[in-house]
């Protein structure tokens, strides 16, 4: 059921900025549907159904792009002449016009505010080009989509799922390796700290015992992920709170050491002749470390929150038989 | 010519169909079917219509209140039941009045 698994999932991500449970009830019957025609067929010829009879199938549903587009409210299209962008994309159209337009928008406006210019219409020129490179854009993709869903398309050149639950062996492997580092350099911490300024002097001495407890408890969910690499609420949600204690520990260094940061970012820009190579060379590791703390703090934060996203969705694609369930 | 010709016709078949299927599927929901089955029942009535068409069409239906749907397990699956709501009974009563109406007056126009 690969090709089922990678038709599911492609129309499931056509169906993007639709309310999940929509989603979700659409695959469903969309699947039930699929593998009852499956069937049907099996009983018809006798035998399981070879690769290229499932492909026949599932061109025959279409596109998934067209059909995840026949799903959707009618939004209208965009026309001149003839429809350049069909209903089908035009919602996607529309996401990623307004999106762009707007962030580029914001940017321009960022950067005026910043260098004192007046507004001017000439400024946001650079919207007018995101308004001409999406719709030709979509406008090639929708001639091309439609073009494939005439012409025959291959559900083989559908990517595969990616079940998110899932945890990567070589990611765990490289995880195990960098932990053990880290520990390493932390159980030493008291001779080598000095040298990274005092950023980091705040951040190991205010936090050391409280982030060693949490390399240890990591690199035990970390063998554990290596013997049963599917996430359980349980090691998710550890992970997810040790990535907001790690957040929250440097952003709170970070925020504490701030005007200190800037001060010397400014004294060090153009530095004085009388300052030495040593005060140089350790403001600018200061600097780099408090820079790189707010840097991983931002990471730490990113991941957490999206491990809190899949702990509230809990929706893994496999079963207990670990199978890909159909949605 | 020959090819626009066809293409104008695909279309003109096109709009022909859309109303008769929504009478069809609303009349074939007097009784409980899921998708694929409704489908089935349509086809070997010499009414084909396509998934892509059916699916969708059935979803509208339902939101604007003329059908009533139910998941429930049937074959080791769970499956979407719709039927007729009510309201789609009246509708489908007026609408197959109408399809009589013009279906006399064609007769007596071609």
């Amino acid at each position: 059921m690969d090709l089922l698994d990678r038709y599911l999932h492609a129309v499931r991500q056509a169906m993007f900025l639709m309310p999940a449970a929509q989603k979700r009830d659409i695959i469903a019957e969309l699947s039930d549907s699929l593998r009852s025609e499956f069937e049907a067929k099996q009983q018809e010829v006798g035998r399981p159904l070879t690769e290229r009879e499932q492909e026949a199938i599932l061109q025959r549903y279409g596109h998934p792009l067209l059909v995840a587009g026949r799903y959707r409210s009618p939004s209208g299209g965009f026309s001149f002449g003839r429809e350049l962008i069909g209903p089908e994309l035009f919602p996607m159209y529309s996401f990623v016009l307004a999106f762009n337009a707007s962030l580029t928008a914001l940017v321009i406006s960022i950067v005026l505010i910043a260098l004192g210019k007046p507004f001017s219409l000439a400024s946001y020129t650079p919207v007018l080009f995101q308004l001409v490179i999406v719709t030709s854009g979509f406008m090639i993709a929708d001639a091309s989509v439609r073009r494939a869903g005439l012409a025959g398309w291959s559900p083989r050149t559908l990517r595969k799922p990616r079940d998110p639950y899932r945890i990567s062996r070589v990611g765990l492997i490289i995880e195990i390796a960098g932990l053990l580092l880290v520990i390493g350099i932390w159980v030493n911490l008291p001779a080598g700290a000095k040298v990274a300024g005092s950023t980091w002097n705040d951040f190991a001495s205010t936090y050391y015992l409280q982030l060693l407890v949490v390399y240890l408890i990591l690199l035990v969910t970390s063998f554990i992920n290596v013997i049963r690499p599917y996430w359980s609420r349980l090691r998710l949600a550890v992970r997810c709170a040790a990535d907001t204690l790690f957040g929250t520990a440097m952003t709170q260094t970070v925020l504490a050491h701030w005007h200190e940061v800037k001060a010397q970012w400014i004294a060090l820009a153009v530095p004085h002749p009388a300052v030495s190579k040593v005060v140089l060379v350790s403001g600018w590791i200061n600097i780099s470390v408090t820079m790189s703390l707010a840097i991983a703090a931002i990471v730490c934060f990113g991941q957490a929150l999206y491990e809190l996203v899949l702990l509230i969705r809990w929706h893994p694609m496999r079963n207990g038989a670990g199978q890909l369930s159909p949605s | 010519m020959a090819q626009g010709n066809a293409s104008l016709f695909d279309n003109l078949r096109l709009e022909l169909r859309r109303g008769c299927l929504v009478m069809a599927v609303l009349s074939a929901l007097r009784s409980e079917q899921y998708g694929y089955t409704l489908r089935k029942a349509l086809s070997d009535q010499g009414l084909d219509i396509d998934e892509g068409t059916l699916y969708p069409l059935l979803r509208r239906l339902e939101s604007q209140g003329l059908l009533v749907s139910e998941w429930r397990e049937a074959d080791n699956r769970n499956k979407r039941f719709y039927r007729l709501s009510s309201d789609g009974k009246q509708i489908l009563k007026q609408l197959l009045a109408e399809w009589k109406r013009i279906n006399a007056s064609l007769d007596d126009i071609v």
